[in-house]
């Protein structure tokens, strides 16, 4: 695409061709960053929940000026001959059939018999698209994320050609079932727009760790780093178990999108209560499996300590699960989450652990 | 001489939303948000004239 951008730019300028983009992505502001960062200064829309049904990208077409597609994914010679061309206003309008988009319409939909299993397929993906949507807005409610999930993966199941719906779940998934990092270029793109003077876009949703990740392959060099391991805060076990749910903890857990891959990767957000502030001083979370669990946890990222004293931000903590060597994923496993908290009430401030058993089929 | 006719009755229930893409086909005109904004949009309204459209993501 940038490619095309500087054979594009002086016939652009010469008012002899337009160029547009259609991103195909959750979040739409990083293709805004992305355009920023390599100059491209055309209009782009956002189609997130894929309204176009396109199962790959990226497609560049050449559209004449009635809106008829004339060539698709063409060579320099045929945008010549295609700027050289008058065309004629030969084809006829195609008939606009849109899914809704609100989560309480595509529930409906999703019962709906009348519906073929493409577009119940096509309604699990748009659910999914809604609920992530509403897990990234401040009107998020629990299980927003985990039922994102459920409604991609129902969808790639009945249609698991569909590449579009298979990056949302890769997304988030492991990095086994990564082609490539998706979102590595931001932190290049921010670097570069800076030195250039300019204060780079703001990305409403910042890329989590798993969106940042590099392949498993790809990522070797850096397994010894990132699978450091940490001394267990309560071998003997017995620290005090926080019973009286002064931080919750839920969690989301993505499989790989290859069936043959055991991996899962775990988000586990830990949220204080009303009454219940972090420590910081005290120092982070941190989360360590039981020692009878035949898995591993790889790529373990824990969110980095505010500068203040106290706060109340939900924490999430991501890592992925593993089967060891010749052992197969279990169905269940234990761990446990370790925190600095302080409650307000009565200012008591302690160390305290949460069991936590994760379902992972 | 016996004539056998057989009907076939294909029940194809055109999918929802699912667009052709193909050479001579008119591009649907769907209403899209600008990704730096939050107005949406026509595709018709960015065809004045021949333009080259790219699909993408940038992951």
């Amino acid at each position: 695409m940038p490619g095309w951008h500087k054979q594009t730019k002086k016939l652009v300028e010469q008012g002899k061709l337009s160029v547009a983009g259609i991103v195909q992505e959750q979040h739409p502001d990083r293709a805004s960053l992305y355009m920023q960062w390599q100059q491209m200064d055309w209009p782009v829309l956002a189609d997130p929940f894929n309204d176009l049904g396109i199962f790959v990208v990226p497609i560049t077409l050449l559209i004449d000026e009635h809106g008829i597609i004339r060539y698709r994914n063409p060579k320099a010679r045929e945008l010549r001959n295609f700027l050289e061309i008058e065309y004629l206003n030969d084809s006829k309008e195609q008939s606009l059939q849109i899914l809704p988009t609100s989560i309480e319409e595509l529930e409906k939909l999703t019962s709906d018999k009348n519906l073929n299993s493409d577009d119940i397929a096509r309604t699990h993906f748009r659910l999914g698209v809604a609920y992530r949507m509403r897990f990234d807005s401040n009107k998020s409610e629990p299980n927003d994320f985990e039922k994102a999930m459920k409604h991609w993966q129902i969808a790639l199941e009945q249609n698991p050609n569909q590449y579009i719906w298979r990056r949302r779940i890769q997304q988030y998934g492991p990095r086994l079932d990564k082609p490539y990092s998706f979102y590595d270029w931001v932190v290049q793109a921010r670097a570069d727009i800076i030195k250039r003077g300019e204060e780079p876009k703001t990305l409403i949703t910042e890329p989590s760790g798993a969106e940042f990740a590099l392949p498993e392959k790809g990522s070797r060099k850096n397994s010894s780093k990132n699978n450091l391991k940490q001394e267990h805060p309560d071998s003997q076990n017995k620290l005090t178990r926080d019973l009286k749910g002064l931080v919750s903890s839920k969690y989301v857990v993505v499989s790989s999108t290859n069936r043959k891959q055991a991996a899962v990767r775990i988000y586990l957000t830990l949220q204080p209560s009303d009454q219940t502030t972090w420590t910081n001083e005290a120092g982070n979370v941190s989360f360590h499996l039981a020692s009878d669990m035949d898995v591993e946890i790889k790529d373990l990222k824990i969110p980095t300590l505010p500068n203040y004293e106290s706060t109340i931000e939900p924490r999430v903590i991501e890592f992925e699960i593993h089967p060891k060597a010749g052992k197969k994923l279990p169905d269940n496993i234990k761990a446990a989450a370790f925190y600095y908290v302080c409650t307000k009430t009565d200012d008591v401030c302690q160390f305290l652990r949460q069991d936590i058993s994760f379902r992972l089929k | 001489m016996y004539r056998y006719f057989i009907l076939l009755i294909a029940l194809i229930t055109p999918a929802l939303g699912q667009y052709k893409l193909k050479v001579g086909d008119r591009f649907p005109d769907l209403s899209f948000r600008l990704i730096n904004g939050q107005s949406e949009q026509k595709f018709s309204s960015l065809t004045d004239k021949k333009m080259m459209l790219h699909l993408f993501a940038s992951w």
